[in-house]
């Protein structure tokens, strides 16, 4: 809620709920369309080559994008990050759906990727083409079920079963502050990746968030490749 | 972190979020606030206030009988002046000392320097409001309950006393004045501005002749120079000056009661029955004075008995404790958020990690992407992949 002599004097306040759905793009937003838009960016492009020069040194194949907080805009990272793979430097890219807990103020990666208009038929295929070039879409739980590990442990058997298809996986994480039953441990995955990057945004912005991100990094020993930032497109 | 410098810290803030992210820190301190500022009312000293409602009548400065000599007012701010200093000419530093020396107020003595400062206290305890244009409250204030009430009591009537002999004197100065010039006037009338000279003046003649043939005995014996010489020749020119003032052909002298515009004038009846008249109405007035007292001052409010503190006053001072406590609870807050808010950018942080930074997504509102609202209302048309359009 933002503060102003508004606030003070009566005015109405609008509520979180209202914010977060005046930073949503509105349901009739065509977003792969979108998408393809902002990869043309030069900011896109930079963090691009930053991670093709990784691709190259480290011959990365497996990525998990971490965040501290939750609707920091892992999806969409993880989306934009895809289809600058598929529509610039044409690279097959597997983005593997780690999130369970679907929030209504939050984008999905069926919306950012897919569009709502995609057949019944065509969701229910494990592994499934998107609207973007070169991009393939799976949600890790549905590739686990009815494996006797948790889906965390799938990590390696994806990358080697589908996985050796496509360029590059990226794998879409919870928060890793995000507290809900059922949801796939974030670190988990990203010990079982290539490698992972930090996603950092204002939600995050703060010493306290900072020290525990710092603390959390030094813990669990993560081969990060590099820290990026979403300006705010959405929360 | 801060993805940008654009990006103000101030631009998010949600008040109720920090309300409950800091609502142990608020608690605690509106707690601690409220403890301490409660808790000094049991240390601090009490003090008193015991109050009496006067009201001075209009009719205090009327006068009818003696108009003339006594102009009445009339404009209510003034009169209202007027009541308060006439409270006020009550509390003098000699009542004020007697007071203190009476009630042990006092811890200095009484000729030492400090006594004037301890004075002007007694003086700023007793405070004096105006309710109404004739109504005031006067109070006292003091640490001791049962002597607050007690003092209360003496002021109220050191200020009717004050105000009846205000009254009185006034009057009596007028009514001494007319006094005087009507026995000045009574003197003047007869002619004879002495009165030995107009009582008797054939024996002082007789006198005169007497002292006249002594001297003249005595020269034969002594010289003028001689003490008995003198003292007969010195009774003779007080007699003969006398007899000169007494003297019919001499033009008449006036007293200044008798002078009107410079020019002496006869002495009318009726000026002197005027000043008589007006004498007699004061003397009217003044007795009538003594049995109406009660007309001029009322207490409506005798003394109150002080039954709780003015001062720590609980309610008061568990405002106070909230009001700190919240105050506190903002500086913290807003120190905390600061440091918070103002974190190293997250160029700093990845330094900090030894990590590189890999850059920023684009700021672009959706708006701008280029991904139109679709024309979807009908039947589900079939997909076209990206791939097909490029």
């Amino acid at each position: 809620m933002p503060f102003g002599w508004g606030s003070i004097f009566g005015a109405r306040r609008p509520s979180e709920k209202e914010l977060l759905e005046q930073q949503m793009p509105s349901r009739e937003v065509d977003l792969p369309r979108a998408l393809q838009s902002v990869v043309r960016f030069a900011e896109t492009k930079q963090i691009l080559d930053h991670l093709l020069s990784a691709q190259r040194e480290r011959k990365l194949r497996s990525l998990a994008i971490l965040s501290e907080m939750p609707r920091e805009g892992r999806s969409l990272f993880s989306a934009t990050i895809a289809t600058s793979f598929g529509q610039l430097v044409r690279q097959k890219v597997l983005v593997v759906d780690c999130s369970t807990h679907r929030s209504p103020h939050s984008l999905t990666l069926e919306r950012l990727l897919e569009s709502d208009d995609l057949g019944e038929e065509e969701k229910m295929d494990r592994v499934r083409k998107t609207l973007s070039v070169n991009v393939s879409i799976v949600r890790l739980r549905d590739w686990a079920e009815g494996m006797e590990t948790m889906p965390e442990y799938e990590v390696k058997g994806l990358m080697e079963g589908p996985g050796k298809n496509f360029d590059l996986a990226i794998f879409d994480t919870c928060a890793m502050a995000a507290k809900n039953r059922n949801n796939l441990d974030p670190i988990a995955i990203a010990r079982r990746c290539d490698a992972a990057l930090l996603l950092v945004s204002r939600r995050s912005a703060t010493r306290t968030l900072m020290h525990e991100i710092r603390e959390r990094l030094k813990k669990e020993k993560l081969e990060l490749l590099g820290i990026a930032v979403n300006e705010g497109i959405l929360v | 972190m801060r993805p940008t410098q654009a990006t103000s810290p101030a631009d998010n803030i949600d008040v109720l979020a920090l309300i409950r992210r800091y609502r142990m820190i608020i608690a605690i301190n509106l707690a601690i606030g409220c403890c301490l500022f409660l808790g000094s009312t049991f240390l601090l000293p009490q003090k008193f206030k015991s109050g009496a409602t006067l009201t001075i009548y209009t009719k205090y400065f009327q006068n009818p009988l003696v108009k003339d000599f006594l102009p009445e007012l009339y404009d209510t701010s003034e009169l209202k002046s007027q009541r308060e200093n006439l409270i006020r000419q009550s509390f003098n530093d000699e009542f004020l000392n007697d007071l203190g020396e009476k009630e042990g107020l006092f811890k200095s003595k009484s000729s030492s320097p400090e006594r004037e400062t301890e004075v002007d206290e007694l003086r700023k305890r007793i405070e004096i409001n105006s309710l109404q244009n004739t109504t005031f409250t006067v109070s006292f204030i003091h640490n001791e309950k049962k002597k607050t009430y007690e003092i209360e009591k003496t002021i109220v009537d050191r200020v009717v006393t004050t105000l009846f002999a205000e009254r009185r004197s006034t009057i009596t100065k007028i009514r001494d004045s007319i006094q005087r010039r009507v026995e000045a006037i009574s003197l003047n009338a007869s002619g004879h501005p002495d009165p030995m000279a107009s009582a008797r003046p054939e024996l002082l003649r007789k006198e005169l002749a007497q002292l006249r043939e002594q001297v003249k005995a005595l020269e034969n014996q002594y010289t003028a120079q001689h003490p008995k010489v003198n003292q007969l020749l010195n009774r003779m020119k007080l007699i003969e000056g006398w007899l000169e003032k007494a003297a019919p052909e001499k033009p008449r002298v006036y007293d200044k009661a008798m002078l009107i515009d410079g020019q002496p004038r006869a002495v009318t009846k009726e000026v002197y029955e005027d000043l008589l008249k007006k004498l007699n109405y004061l003397n009217i007035l003044l007795d009538m004075d003594e049995d109406s007292a009660s007309e001029y001052v009322a207490v409506l409010n005798p003394p109150s008995r002080p039954l709780a503190p003015v001062w720590p006053n609980k309610a008061v001072f568990l405002m106070w404790g909230m009001l700190t406590g919240l105050l506190v609870s903002a500086m913290i807050v807003m120190v905390t958020e600061y440091f918070e808010r103002t974190a190293p950018s997250a160029r700093d942080f990845a330094r900090e990690l030894d990590l590189p930074f890999l850059g920023s997504l684009p700021k672009v509102p959706w708006s701008e992407t280029g991904g139109k609202p679709r024309k979807s209302s009908g039947p589900k048309k079939k997909q076209v992949r990206l791939e097909e359009w490029n």
